[in-house]
């Protein structure tokens, strides 16, 4: 830029933009009274020039993942500053931290490393390198913890039975209470990051909607810092915890305050990485996915069973969609826990046994209902919503104050629904490996690999049910003291705020 | 020669007015105005004279952008800075508009709407760079069938093409969009560059195988699909045929042109702008379709003084096909005849 001496301005307070899509104003601290001057150096830096003649460097403005989560500016945040904040790159900085602290014989200071890793993204690396999910994890676990020196690798399909298990006792607790009193419901689902910002930046009305179970990833970050740290002997700042995810807004939701660990100024989730991260990760060390050797599946905090040929630990299945699968799972149980009717995965799935499920307007809209013989009134009404159009469907069936005039709205009467900001869900997160060939048709066919690998487990070492995986029940007593306890209570649920319209600089705005 | 001649003088509006709306089959229009009302004007069957009927000023808390009436004259949609768009319904007795929705969901200010030709949905676009479909479901109700991000920037115009479901859409980034539907959404099937500034208005001839775009760049665009299928390269990758410049016409204005109306009934072609001026253009006959020739035959200055003229639309009635509107920054709609002496 063509900046010299020193530019005249007055009562500017942001005159550095972090990005062209972001208008949050970033205030910068100055002293500034009447008559000051910002000298711009050729370097680049500003100075601040008093009428005395002295100068103070001014602080460059930046915007963090928590000013993102702050400003109504953006539905979610600026991809820049997403991709930015959070990278690989962390993970590089406390591995060699590490190595340091090892050669200068400093052990104390060597931080324990966790990643834990989402099932999509797994599913995305086979479908891209022509791998089974198992092979995938297995490559991970290789390449985690004996080529880069990570100490454990975890799976999220592990803490989202934890998830999926509160979501439907939440579920259950919430329906009753409407058909007592008129509880509230529907019930939204909240895993999705995308959708709970979009909620609280635009929908406050929508809030109290919104299961207030953590998702798989802020359960995992509670188990890793909160249990495992306990159980080695580590304070949580000790522990550095990554996750792998499909998704670029995971890594606002690690960032929310909800998860942020003030007396040990650390989070539950230190670091998010998607799934294309990794695969760069990957090339920047020199190895190729199709060609590192893999390690022996582990069972702490993993999904696993033993094969039933070899004995030895594969990853097992999970019921529903690649999405989470919360629909089925809590349809199921509402229907076992409030009418005595045991569904099996195909009941949902195919629409038997008084299941009915309608395709809806778009291929990301499904409603499944369950009638009980003699009335045709479904006793549940469950729809899975992906992407933004649903979204905004939903929100608009929901709003308070009708926005017809002069006929009543026509308001949702879902008992449940699995909202998902993408389109596809998860599976088809922002994160996700991309196909070489950038068409809409090619991106079609990708999706639906990618979900078929997703299924590759299921089919493989079939279901396991979340009451079935013995080592929740465990952690249930060990760790949370028991079902229903306070602390169940606060390292599984959270909250949602709305977020304050701010002002935003109509000078930062481009018209 | 042709000229065109005051036939009426419409005010009320108390600020500036943004754009016009003509009634699909009565001699009716409506206005709408940073004052955040619309008004209903219509021509006295008896003298011929042009008076306000409605004032619709209880839904929206911001200027109103943009209006538009449905194929069948029975709703008018309203867009507003507001970040909302008004539904409203004539009741056919009392001929009085009543606000029947208001759809929500663009971030910031809504800049322009438009019905399809069918009625069956609608279309609106905004600041926050999306452009919107909407199908109206039932009597009063509407639903989001597509959010559409693909422009750079604010959205200033969409308008749907006159017989079938496709939609065009004007922005800052400079470039006309053209979308389509397949199975099961709405894709962008076509970028129409050439504009060096913000396109500011677009519109379609009567068959709907033209667009006439218009432009900061002060100049005045013609596309047209090119249907040559000899050559692959001319096609989208859905084998959509790809919109080309057939002719431009540089330095129209000697501002900024905000508006364009192609006329149904009689071809011709108006344009006003930040230069006081409107514009009547008209199309040679008998000149190759592919390299069409275009003549300026009317440039009225100062039609609203010395304030800039932000809309300008043609009567689609067959009866006053001749009647061409105006708005400007004065706060005034006026009425004109084409007249060729």
């Amino acid at each position: 830029m063509g900046f010299s001496g020193a530019v005249v301005l007055t009562d500017l307070n942001d005159f550095i933009t972090p990005s062209q899509a972001c208008i949050k104003p970033v205030e910068i601290k100055k002293t500034a009274t009447e008559g000051t001057q910002i000298r711009v150096d050729d370097t680049g830096g500003y100075y601040e020039v008093r009428q005395d003649g002295g100068e103070t460097k001014l602080e460059t403005a930046s915007i963090s993942l928590n000013d993102c989560l702050a400003c109504s500016g953006c539905i979610t945040s600026a991809e820049s500053v997403l991709i930015t904040m959070q990278s690989q790159k962390e993970l590089y900085e406390i591995l060699t931290a590490n190595k340091l602290a090892i050669a200068q014989g400093r052990p104390n200071d060597v931080r324990t490393i966790v990643v834990s890793v989402a099932p999509q993204s797994r599913a995305s690396i086979a479908a891209k390198y022509n791998l089974t999910p198992l092979q995938v994890h297995m490559r991970l676990l290789w390449f985690f913890k004996q080529f880069l020196g990570v100490h454990y690798v975890f799976d999220t399909a592990f803490s989202r039975d934890f998830s999926l298990l509160e979501s439907a006792k939440e579920f259950v607790r919430r329906y009753r209470q409407h058909r007592a009193t008129g509880g509230v419901l529907p019930m939204l689902a909240s895993a999705c990051p995308g959708w709970i910002c979009y909620a609280e930046k635009t929908h406050d009305y929508i809030l109290p909607f919104i299961d207030t179970t953590k998702s798989p990833q802020q359960v995992m970050g509670s188990l890793v810092k909160d249990y495992l740290g306990s159980k080695i002997g580590l304070t949580p700042d000790k522990v550095y915890h990554v996750s792998v995810m499909p998704c670029y807004d995971k890594k606002l939701e690690a960032s929310r305050q909800d998860f942020y660990n003030e007396i040990y100024s650390t989070r539950d989730v230190d670091c998010v990485i998607t799934t294309g991260e990794v695969e760069k990760m990957f090339g920047e060390q020199g190895l190729g996915i199709g060609h590192v050797p893999e390690a022996e599946v582990e069972s702490l905090f993993t999904k696993a069973v033993a094969s039933h040929d070899t004995g030895i630990p594969m990853l097992a299945g999970t019921e529903g969609s690649s999405s989470g699968g919360y629909l089925s799972y809590i349809f199921r149980y509402a229907a076992r826990v409030l009418y005595g009717i045991n569904l099996t995965l195909e009941d949902v799935e195919l629409g038997r046994n008084g299941v009915q499920v309608r395709a809806g307007r778009n291929i990301d809209f499904k409603e499944y209902t369950l009638t009980l013989p003699n009335d045709p009134t479904p006793v549940l009404k469950f729809a899975a919503a992906y992407g933004f159009r649903n979204i905004q469907n939903l929100v608009r069936k929901l709003k308070p104050t009708s926005s017809l005039r002069r006929r009543p709205t026509a308001t949702s009467d879902y008992h449940f629904v699995e909202v998902m900001a993408c389109p596809s869900g998860c599976i088809n997160g922002g994160g996700q490996l991309k196909p070489d060939d950038d068409l809409a048709s090619a991106s079609r066919d990708w999706v639906a690999r990618t979900e078929e690998a997703y299924r590759w487990v299921a089919n493989k070492a079939g279901v396991q049910f979340p009451e079935a995986n013995s080592a929740i029940g465990v952690l249930y007593q060990e760790w949370l003291g028991g079902e229903e306890t306070e602390k169940a209570r606060v390292m599984l649920h959270t909250g949602y705020r709305a977020v304050e319209k701010t002002n935003v600089s109509g000078l930062a705005v481009k018209w | 020669m042709a000229k065109l001649e005051l036939v009426a003088e419409l005010t009320g509006h108390s600020d500036r007015v943004w754009s016009i709306a003509w009634h699909p089959t009565l001699p009716l229009l409506a206005t709408c105005s940073g004052d955040k009302s619309v008004r209903i004007w219509k021509r006295d069957a008896g003298n011929g004279s042009w008076g306000c009927v409605s004032v619709l000023d209880d839904a929206h808390k911001r200027t109103i952008r943009s209006c538009a009436f449905s194929p069948d004259g029975r709703l008018l949609a309203t867009a507003s800075f507001d970040a909302s768009t008004a539904v409203w319904e004539r009741d056919g007795d009392s001929g009085e508009w009543e606000c029947l929705a208001t759809l929500e969901g663009h971030e910031n200010e809504v800049k322009s709407v438009s019905w399809s030709a069918s009625g069956a949905l609608l279309a609106t676009c905004s600041r926050d760079k999306s452009v919107w479909i909407w199908e109206v479901v039932g009597e009063s109700d509407f639903e989001c069938l597509s959010v559409l991000q693909e422009h750079e920037q604010d959205v200033k115009m969409v308008q749907w093409h006159p017989t079938e479901e496709l939609l065009a859409s004007a922005s800052y980034d400079d470039s006309i969009k053209i979308w389509r539907e397949d199975d099961d959404d709405w894709y962008c099937s076509d970028t129409l560059t050439g504009h060096t500034a913000t396109v500011w208005g677009i519109d379609f001839n009567e068959t709907g195988d033209m667009l006439a775009s218009v432009s900061d760049d002060r100049t005045l665009r013609f596309w047209r699909p090119d249907t040559s299928h000899s050559n692959a390269a001319s096609l989208g990758y859905r084998q959509d045929p790809r919109w080309k410049c057939v002719h431009t016409i540089q330095d129209l204005h000697e501002r900024t042109i905000y508006a364009v109306s192609w006329s149904k009934v009689n071809g011709r072609i108006a344009t006003a702008g930040a230069d006081n001026c409107v514009k009547v253009i008209e199309k040679e006959a008998m000149t190759d379709e592919n390299a069409p020739k275009f003549e300026t035959i009317v440039s009225l200055t100062n039609a609203h003084g010395q304030s800039d003229v932000n809309s300008v639309r043609w009567c689609p009635l067959n009866e006053f096909g001749d009647l061409l509107a105006t708005a400007g920054d004065d706060c005034v709609v006026r009425l004109w005849r084409y007249v060729n002496t």
